[in-house]
């Protein structure tokens, strides 16, 4: 009855948003089951974490030097100069570092999940483990999703150390602070208790990035432009739901302190 | 000969219940025993040949003869068979996909130690049937037994232990591209079993004998011929030592040699360790090899079954046209050819 109401791609949501919540719940009840593969987590952690570094430097970098140099035309007028390290620092740590290094995450680990475990699917090997009772959910899954709830963390962590180096380089070119004054400005503005939100936020990001890359990927249908569309429906909906998360963490914070 | 019993070995340490007394079993019955013989002067025939390989030289004296075992103990083989337990066991399976009824109400009884090979138009279902037998495919009704369990009512773990006795050689190979072909071969024993590192390596290179690849040991897939991936994929199956094996067109896009090393494989399989298979394939040499039973697929139901010999002399026009086809030599396809040339011309002329 519902179904004949609502409009089709109303219905694919819900059914989307059913078929992950099953996926996850599957994640939960066997990650801590053996066997663990050590050796193809460490190969995850290396591709997710590594292969990423690059990319997360640069986009962190430019974030920060260009935000820093924005502020300045606005603040010099007023001799505020001074306040734009701690302004930086929590621009970067709470929001853009964590946010901007989640959608380049969910662009550049989702699509690669989504297309690796895509083709898999379609050239049957997912099956071809299935049959030979491998359990490709506890190998392929489980590996990539952990490593992504552990690595975009730190690969974000990292991103806000770059940034704010680079808003320090762009600090450097209107005045002259050390190294150490910077940064001893940006941690005053923080304090521990709000270090809290912008950090739990990043393994949501992370756990969403590998689950809807692995359940879009081994779920793919048959034919090979199917990878093509498990790769691109990952990206969009963990870019989604990194937003999404996002505002659900900042809201939190903000009842909670 | 040596290596096969360390085959035997290997298993028995993961599955001790099953394989035991089967072995006793072979030495029970005179038949048996004789032909495992034969299986055996077979593999050192086959060993030797695999030596010669790989200095270019033919093993023609070697198939004929093997051809000539097989064709005598047909008959003994199949009196043995009809005596054996079922081991799947199909009866109303329905399928469909979306509108279109696939699987209509297939029917299959298969006993331990029998091949059955499946013919059949292209997307008849073929491989569908196939994957209802593992589980891949749940049936929208009907009951696929499987060794006196229905596929469908198990439970994940339950599907996963069973999976275990059965090996499934994919259409298309199905290796695991990220893995070389050492990697892909060892995969299933090192999540399935806890043997060491040395009888997996001694299992894998046995099996890579076995298809006639032990150059490719630490090729990548990219780097394999369709042909090649296709044997490593046999290999990938074979190495678990199922009971039953599903085998979805094993010999489609090999050459006439290695079409007959697999069937002859098939053989050597279901005489040592009595493995009852299903093969689907269009491939009439394959089937004249390995089957005990030929059951033909067409709009989604078994219309035909019988011997190959049984099957040859049928009247049914779809049968008949697999077997035409292996006749089908160039000079009658050519005469075919001209002959669609000739009525094209006449139409012309009506015209
Ligand atoms: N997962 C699936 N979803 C939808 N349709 C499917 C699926 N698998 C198979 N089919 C359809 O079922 C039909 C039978 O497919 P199947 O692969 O069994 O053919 P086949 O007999 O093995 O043919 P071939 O000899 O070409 O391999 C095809 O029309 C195919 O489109
Ligand atoms: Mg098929």
């Amino acid at each position: 009855m519902l179904k004949s109401i609502l409009p089709k791609s109303v219905q694919n949501v819900f059914i989307e948003t059913w078929g992950i919540y099953n996926f996850s719940a599957r994640f939960f009840k066997e990650v801590f089951k053996p066997p663990y593969n050590l050796n193809e987590m460490i190969k995850q952690f290396f591709q997710i974490g590594n292969k990423s570094l690059g990319l997360v430097g640069i986009t962190g970098f430019i974030i920060g030097f260009v935000l820093a140099l924005q502020a300045i035309p606005t603040l010099q007028p007023f001799g505020a100069t001074s306040l734009i390290p701690s302004m930086v620092g929590l621009g970067i740590i709470l929001e853009i570092g964590p946010v901007i290094t989640g959608l380049i995450c969910a662009g550049k680990i989702g699509s690669s999940i989504g297309a690796e475990l895509g083709s898999m699917k379609v050239t049957e090997q997912i099956d071809a483990m299935e049959v030979s009772a491998s359990n490709p959910f506890n190998f392929l899954v489980i590996t990539r999703v952990v490593a992504t709830t552990l690595m975009i963390p730190l690969l974000i962590i990292y991103a806000d150390v770059i940034a704010l180096l680079g808003g320090f380089l762009a600090m450097n070119i209107v005045s002259d602070v050390s190294l150490g004054l910077y940064f001893s400005q940006v941690f005053d503005a923080l304090d521990i208790g709000s270090l809290i939100g912008p950090v739990v936020k990043t393994f949501f990001f992370g756990f969403t990035i590998g689950i809807v890359g692995c359940y879009k990927g081994y779920n793919a249908d048959k034919g090979t432009e199917s990878v093509g569309i498990a790769a691109n429906t990952s990206v969009v909906i963990s870019s989604l739901m990194v937003i999404i998360w996002d505002m659900i963490a900042v809201q939190i914070t903000n009842i909670i302190l | 000969m040596e290596q096969d019993n360390t085959v035997k070995d290997g298993t028995e340490k993961t599955k001790p219940l099953q394989e035991k007394p089967e072995e006793t079993g072979l030495e029970e019955t005179g038949l048996e025993m004789t032909d495992k013989k034969k299986s055996d002067t077979e593999m050192t025939v086959k060993e030797k040949s695999d030596k010669e390989m790989t200095v270019k030289e033919t093993t023609e004296p070697e198939i004929p003869e093997e051809e000539k075992t097989g064709e005598q103990s047909r008959s003994e083989a199949n009196a043995e068979i009809d005596k054996g337990e079922i081991v799947v066991d199909i009866e109303h399976l329905k399928k469909s996909f979306g509108k279109s009824e696939i699987l209509k109400d297939i029917n299959l009884k298969i006993k331990k130690g029998e091949t059955i090979v499946t013919l059949g138009k292209s997307g008849t279902g073929k491989s569908v049937t196939l994957k209802c037998i593992v589980g891949l495919i749940a049936p929208d009704s009907g009951k696929v037994k499987v060794l006196g369990k229905n596929i469908p009512d198990l439970s994940y773990e339950a599907l996963q232990y069973m999976r275990k006795k059965i090996g499934f050689v994919f259409q298309s190979g199905a290796l695991y591209d990220s893995m070389s072909v050492r990697q892909n071969l060892e995969f299933p024993l090192m999540r399935n079993t806890d043997l060491s590192k040395e009888e997996i390596d001694k299992k894998v290179e046995e099996v890579l004998k076995d298809v006639g690849l032990s150059q490719a040991i630490d090729k990548m897939p990219s780097e394999l011929s369709g042909g090649m991936r296709k044997r490593i994929g046999v290999a990938r199956t074979i190495i678990m030592n199922p009971e039953i094996m599903l085998w979805d067109e094993p010999t489609t896009g090999l050459d006439p040699e290695t079409t007959r090393d697999i069937s002859h494989l098939i053989v050597r399989m279901q005489r040592k360790y009595k493995v009852s298979s299903i093969v689907v394939t269009h491939d009439m040499i394959c089937a004249k090899i390995v089957a005990n039973r030929i059951v033909v697929l067409n709009d989604g139901k078994y219309t035909e079954s019988g011997t190959y010999d049984e099957l040859e002399q049928s009247k049914d026009e779809f049968v008949r046209t697999f077997f035409e086809e292996v006749k089908d030599d160039a000079t009658t396809r050519l005469s075919n050819y001209e002959g669609d040339e000739d009525k094209k011309s006449l139409k012309t002329k009506e015209e």
